[in-house]
């Protein structure tokens, strides 16, 4: 029993078949189950009739008009001369196709000043956004509890100030100006009751 | 390489007389296609002069991955498009304002049985949506294969098949419509 996979494959033919653009091979196995398939037949014979549809509809065709090359080819002479007077234009004045590399360079030089001007601020990779200063930054995790009445208090004590935080993990950047209290400072927050963490920031 | 892709070639070098034999040798067909999607002269012939400038901008971009009659009608097929969308012309997918251009009665064809198969069929054909048109245009008038046509339209070869079953189901829709009964042709 023929599947209807193969079926709907033949069927699909019928236009190609009827045209004579089907290769030879699938034309005779085509032509083999027409003879013995009445459904196919009927598909033929509308195909067919769409066939003479066509005849109908391209005796029936207007002819574009024979002027429309002229209007092509003087467009594209148009477009090629306008071409050709730029190049034409540079190559007998120089010094305006130097004059136009100088000045490309020139933007891109200062585009490149600029953008590097933008950068020259040091920027620590640990946070986010937070300028290089005199001091030394201490990160701070307080613990979740934690009062904001008690970390003012904390930050009092130890003569800092907070520059940066919290992020996503509670972690806060605290600025000491006295380099040299230094590991005294990390002894008040680490003893503290409300720190969870405490280390230097590099 | 064929002949028309040796045109090609020459015309990215900006050879204007291999450009004129490629106009030739191809426009009858192109403006037939074009005409088949727009359905106006006027409209047709401005659609191929924009298609043949790009033909001739584009020259250098053919890879010769299609034929060269594949390359122009997808050339044309966009242009005409955008000009469709842009007029409005009607709905790409819908037939229903094309059904007012034609107006048939079914009992003109109820009682006019001498009326020929061809005239009944083209009035038919018209009615069809451009989506359904187009693929039997290829076919029937233009001999394109299923892989051109797919490469045309930019859609895989089974949408194609897919297509042209829905075109002869509509067909048949239409021409129930019109009164024509399905023993008509056989």
């Amino acid at each position: 029993m023929r599947s209807s996979k193969n079926f709907d494959e033949l069927r699909s033919l019928l236009p190609l078949y009827l045209k004579g653009s089907l290769p030879e091979k699938e034309s005779k196995g085509l032509e083999k189950v027409l003879s013995e398939n009445e459904e196919l037949k009927e598909d033929l014979k509308f195909w067919e009739a769409v066939k003479k549809g066509y005849q109908k509809i391209e005796s029936q065709l207007p002819e574009h008009d024979y002027r429309i090359y002229h209007r092509i080819s003087n467009n594209i002479k148009t477009q090629n001369s306008r071409n050709a007077k730029i190049w034409k234009f540079f190559s007998l004045h120089p010094k305006f196709s130097f004059a136009i590399i100088i000045i490309q360079t020139l933007i891109i030089i200062s585009s490149v000043l600029y953008f590097l001007s933008i950068e020259k601020e040091f920027k620590t990779l640990s946070v986010s956004n937070i300028q290089a200063e005199d001091g030394v930054k201490i990160n701070v995790v307080f613990h979740e509890d934690a009062k904001e009445k008690e970390i003012r208090k904390l930050i009092n004590e130890i003569n800092g100030r907070i520059i940066d935080g919290p992020n996503k993990k509670g972690l806060y950047v605290v600025s000491i100006k006295d380099k040299e209290k230094i590991n005294y400072t990390l002894d008040i927050l680490r003893k503290n009751k409300i720190v969870v963490f405490a280390e230097l920031a590099y | 390489m064929n002949n028309e892709e040796i045109l090609i070639k020459k015309i990215a070098k900006q050879d204007e007389e291999a450009f004129r034999v490629l106009y030739e040798n191809t426009s009858n067909k192109v403006f037939k296609y074009i005409y088949g999607l727009v359905n106006n002269k006027e409209t047709a012939e401005d659609i191929m002069v924009e298609t043949y400038i790009q033909v001739w901008r584009s020259a250098k971009n053919f890879k010769g991955m299609s034929k060269v009659m594949t390359w122009i009608f997808g050339i044309a097929r966009n242009i005409s498009m955008s000009e469709i969308k842009k007029q409005n012309y009607y709905n790409f997918d819908d037939n229903e304002n094309l059904n007012n251009k034609f107006t048939v009665t079914p009992q003109q064809f109820q009682l006019t049985a001498q009326v020929e198969i061809d005239e009944i069929m083209q009035i038919a054909l018209n009615k069809l949506s451009v989506k359904h048109r187009e693929v039997l245009d290829l076919i029937f008038i233009h001999e394109m294969s299923y892989e051109d046509i797919a490469e045309i339209l930019c859609i895989p070869i089974n949408t194609v098949k897919t297509r042209i079953f829905y075109a002869k189901e509509k067909l048949r829709e239409i021409l129930n419509e019109m009164g024509v009964s399905k023993d008509a042709f056989f």
